[in-house]
């Protein structure tokens, strides 16, 4: 049984393993342990005699819980009488131990140090060519706390944290039907980080799983710190602003996502987990949707979307407008406006661009300055840009209004905060040089790129183009739960889906 | 093109777009000699005419579905379809050369009457270059969204012109004559290029093309009617003067304390024109790719493109020289050649390869 658990959990079989595998003799796996790690610090081995047998207990440095490090030796030295050999000894740990809840069979060296270095303690009995690690994890790691980027109102208060374990346990609490079912294997030539895909059996297509693996395998990153390594991989191959990758850190949104036929990945080191495939729709959506009455989510969806438009579009609309086509302008704004602007010594395109810049250079501070100090930020920012510049005259009031309504606006959607920053620059570069001209072929061209997009068979812009009546109750709207409980929208039942096999 | 595959719906919608294009233009035709009312019941009459224009398209995609008709010719006349694919080749190269002109033209005399041709021009190109490599899918998914705010937006200039509109301008039909009956119906039908698009496209459709296609000439009849009949009741005979008569009723439309909208009605256009310019170069790139050199085919889009900006420059400097090919085209020859004639030489002649191997 540990052997078919070893061999699902690396994917090799014990007998076609590399040369690279353990010796009978103790000394000898000892003396090619310490060649391999130089004798580090950090590996610590607790050696000790059972009647004849020796037996070496190897730990990685405050990963492990010592309590039952000192328990397993206390059974051995109490249940083995002098004359015992290496299998009983053996026998014991995989058969009668409560040690641990999870025993592996470890063949290879590669395989010992993987395992031990995730917290497991690692036994080798000499006489054996194997030897067997136990789950007694008791490593620091941070608390479940609230997500900092997907702040919710009435949602759940948990979010993903770095131990890969710890998040498949919150997604378990949620789902606890068998069909939920985690998928774990190693990436990383070095850092073997553990990666775990989450779906549901009775959901998920097979085929998209395969082609997720076979994705996957493509990488040959040497060391994975975080999920951000591997989204490229999974990405569809057209080059795009946005990604079709999905990135969360709240176990709610994951699970939702899952049950709907997508795939999660999980990556141990990191609180924010991967989820393929990713629509434009879902940007826009938020677990507190659900939470409130329809009425109410289907008013903070549209609005989501107009903040979307307005992040991306008003800069360069208002540069436009004001350049080359300030007829559109109501008589009594327009004399405002062509006040203020007579007092600035710049063109507009260029105020406007300079003075997004300023502010992107102040958000970015706001985001690494420590806390302490990050409420000087926002004093010096809004002296600096919302005082002491207009009054300068080095900007109008009316660009200062610009810069507020796109700076919050682009706050509602922080999920695309990546493509609406240098979308902002290009429209307004564009509305400067081109007019409205400019900024009509520019914003069919990006829609024209991002509907194009199709990761793993399924178009980006899916259920809207192409469209899917059915899926519009929990799109633009959200319809009331006695009317989506009638029917679970699958990804692969959406028009223009065709997941079909790659490799 | 073949793993470009769209709904039919999608398809209609996609025809929709690029034929709005030559709703915000010219409609009805400014400088020809038929009147108002001749081409408003045009519209109408045109529905079933342009539904017999099609039917030996219908004919040979029943016996011949997801192959395009350069492909189908090349299999039953031999060494004579390539011919064919060069003649459609041309047609098409004069269709893009016209949209990019048209465009050109307008921007250049109604909105940027200061800009230089080449800065307008080449930017066009570029990005419908880029929307053409983009590929068939995601252009049609792009135009079932923009087809939205466009259905929106001629919704409100009907509206909003409605109150304007005077019912007196609308000649009686006794007014018209047979003869200008049937020159507005050419002229209607010679200026739906989109009918030949859609043999084009049809090849990628999951779905009825028969169907696709009917529900694509009723979406352009009720539109092209609606506009017709707008600027006709808004400007009476004054109509037949304007270059860009819908552009100049936005140019008076108010909507609350929006007023002269026409630069909004412009990115409408401008984006419309995109859409017709880039499904003609995908279809383009398409047929060349079946006669050109495999190296070339590569860079096919780009040399098309090139040659398409010269001639657009040509027609921009000397607009003359394209009166009488302009005439031509108007007459209707062209499109019933490569809509009818052509496909039904085809279809005669796949027959007979079929009754000769029988």
């Amino acid at each position: 049984m540990i052997e078919k658990m070893y061999s699902s959990h690396t994917g090799q079989n014990a007998d076609n393993l590399t040369d690279d595998k353990l010796k009978l003799n103790l000394n000898e796996n000892m003396i090619k342990i310490f060649e391999k790690s130089s004798s580090s610090a950090d590996l610590n081995v607790r050696e000790l005699t059972i009647g004849t047998v020796n037996i070496n207990i190897l730990t990685a440095e405050a990963m492990t819980d010592t309590y039952y490090i000192n328990k397993l030796v206390s059974a051995l030295n109490k249940n083995f009488p002098v004359n015992s050999t290496a299998k009983e000894i053996y026998d014991f740990l995989e058969n009668t131990s409560l040690f641990s809840t999870q025993l592996i069979d470890v063949y290879t060296f590669d395989e010992l140090f993987r395992v031990m270095n995730t917290g497991m303690a690692v036994v080798l009995i000499d006489g054996l060519n194997k030897a067997i690690a136990l789950t007694v994890n008791n490593f620091e790691f941070r608390a479940v706390s609230e997500p900092t980027n997907e702040v919710n109102e009435r949602g759940s208060k948990e979010s993903f944290t770095e131990p890969i374990r710890i998040n498949m346990s919150l997604l378990r609490r949620r789902i606890k039907s068998p069909t939920l079912t985690f998928d774990m294997f190693s990436m990383g030539q070095v850092s073997k980080t553990d990666i775990c895909l989450v779906y549901m059996t009775d959901a998920v297509s097979k085929k998209l799983l395969r082609n997720v693996k076979a994705k996957l395998k493509k990488s040959k990153l040497k060391i994975i710190l975080d999920s951000g390594y591997l989204q490229p991989f999974l990405e569809s191959d057209r080059a795009s602003l946005f990604s079709d990758v999905g990135v969360t850190e709240r176990p709610d949104t994951l699970i939702s996502k899952i049950s709907e036929g997508r795939i999660g990945i999980l990556v141990d080191g990191t609180p924010f987990a991967l989820i393929v495939p990713y629509l434009f729709s879902e940007n826009f959506q938020s677990m507190d949707d659900y939470c409130f009455k329809p009425y109410y989510a289907t008013f903070i969806r549209i609005l989501k979307y107009i903040a979307f438009a307005i992040a991306i579009f008003l800069p360069g609309s208002y540069v436009a407008i004001c350049t080359f086509h300030f007829d559109l302008i109501p008589n009594a704004m327009l004399f405002n406006i062509l006040a203020s602007q007579e007092m600035t010594p710049f063109p507009i395109m260029v105020e406007a661009f300079v003075i997004h810049f300023i502010y992107e250079i102040m958000r970015e501070a706001g985001i690494r300055l420590p806390r302490p100090i990050g409420h000087a930020v926002s004093i010096v920012g809004a002296l600096v840009i919302g005082d002491a510049a207009v009054t300068a005259g080095l900007i109008s009031s009316p660009m200062v209004m610009v810069v507020a309504l796109t700076a919050i606006s682009g706050f509602v959607v922080p999920t695309v905060h990546q493509p609406v920053l240098i979308l902002r620059f290009a429209f307004i570069i564009i509305g400067g040089e081109l007019g409205l001209y400019g900024i009509a072929l520019g914003g069919v061209l990006i829609l024209v790129n991002a509907c194009s997009l199709e990761d793993f068979g399924v178009p980006f812009f899916s259920p809207i183009s192409p469209f899917n009546a059915y899926s519009m109750r929990d799109t633009f709207a959200r319809a009331s739960f006695k009317t989506l409980q009638n029917k679970t929208a699958k990804i692969e039942d959406f028009n223009g889906v065709d997941i079909s096999e790659t490799e | 093109m073949k793993n470009n595959n769209i709904g039919a719906g999608q398809l209609v919608l996609l025809l929709f777009v690029t034929r709005t294009f030559a709703v915000l233009t010219l409609s009805p035709d400014v400088a020809s000699d038929i009147s108002s009312i001749s081409v408003l019941i045009g519209e109408f009459i045109a529905v079933p005419i342009s539904f017999l224009l099609m039917l030996p398209v219908f004919m040979l995609f029943k016996k011949h579905p997801n192959t395009d008709i350069t492909s189908l010719s090349i299999k039953g006349l031999g060494k004579g379809g390539y011919a064919v694919s060069i003649i459609y080749m041309l047609f098409f190269f004069a269709v893009l050369v016209s949209i990019v002109s048209e465009f050109v033209f307008f921007m250049l005399n109604a909105i940027f009457p200061d800009a230089e041709v080449l800065s307008v021009l080449i930017v066009f190109i570029l990005a419908v270059v880029y929307a053409a490599k983009m590929g068939l899918s995601g252009v049609t998914r792009a135009a079932c969204i923009v087809s939205f705010f466009l259905a929106v937006m001629l919704i409100a200039i009907f509206i909003a012109g409605i109150g304007k509109a005077n019912f007196i301008n609308l000649k009686p039909v006794s007014e018209t004559s047979l003869y200008q009956l049937i020159s507005a119906v050419i002229l209607i039908v010679s200026k739906d290029v989109e009918l030949i698009f859609l043999m084009f496209l049809c090849v990628n459709v999951k779905g009825n093309m028969v169907k696709s296609t009917a529900a694509y000439i009723f979406v352009s009849c009720a539109i092209m009617a609606t506009t017709t009949f707008i600027g006709i009741a808004i400007f009476g005979d004054y109509v037949r003067q304007l270059e860009y008569p819908i552009f100049t009723l936005t140019s008076v439309l108010e909507f609350g304390f929006l007023q002269r909208i026409y630069a909004i009605e412009m990115m409408f256009w401008v984006v419309t024109a995109f859409f017709r310019a880039t499904v003609c170069m995908i279809v383009l790139t398409h047929i060349s790719s079946l006669i050109m050199p495999k190296k070339a085919r590569q860079f096919s889009v780009w040399i098309i493109a090139l040659l398409a900006t010269i001639c657009v420059l040509i027609v921009t400097y000397n607009v003359r020289s394209v009166n009488a090919p302009y005439r031509f085209g108007v007459r209707g020859i062209p499109t019933i050649l490569v809509l009818t004639v052509i496909p039904a030489i085809v279809l005669i002649s796949l027959r007979k390869k079929r009754g000769d191997v029988s």
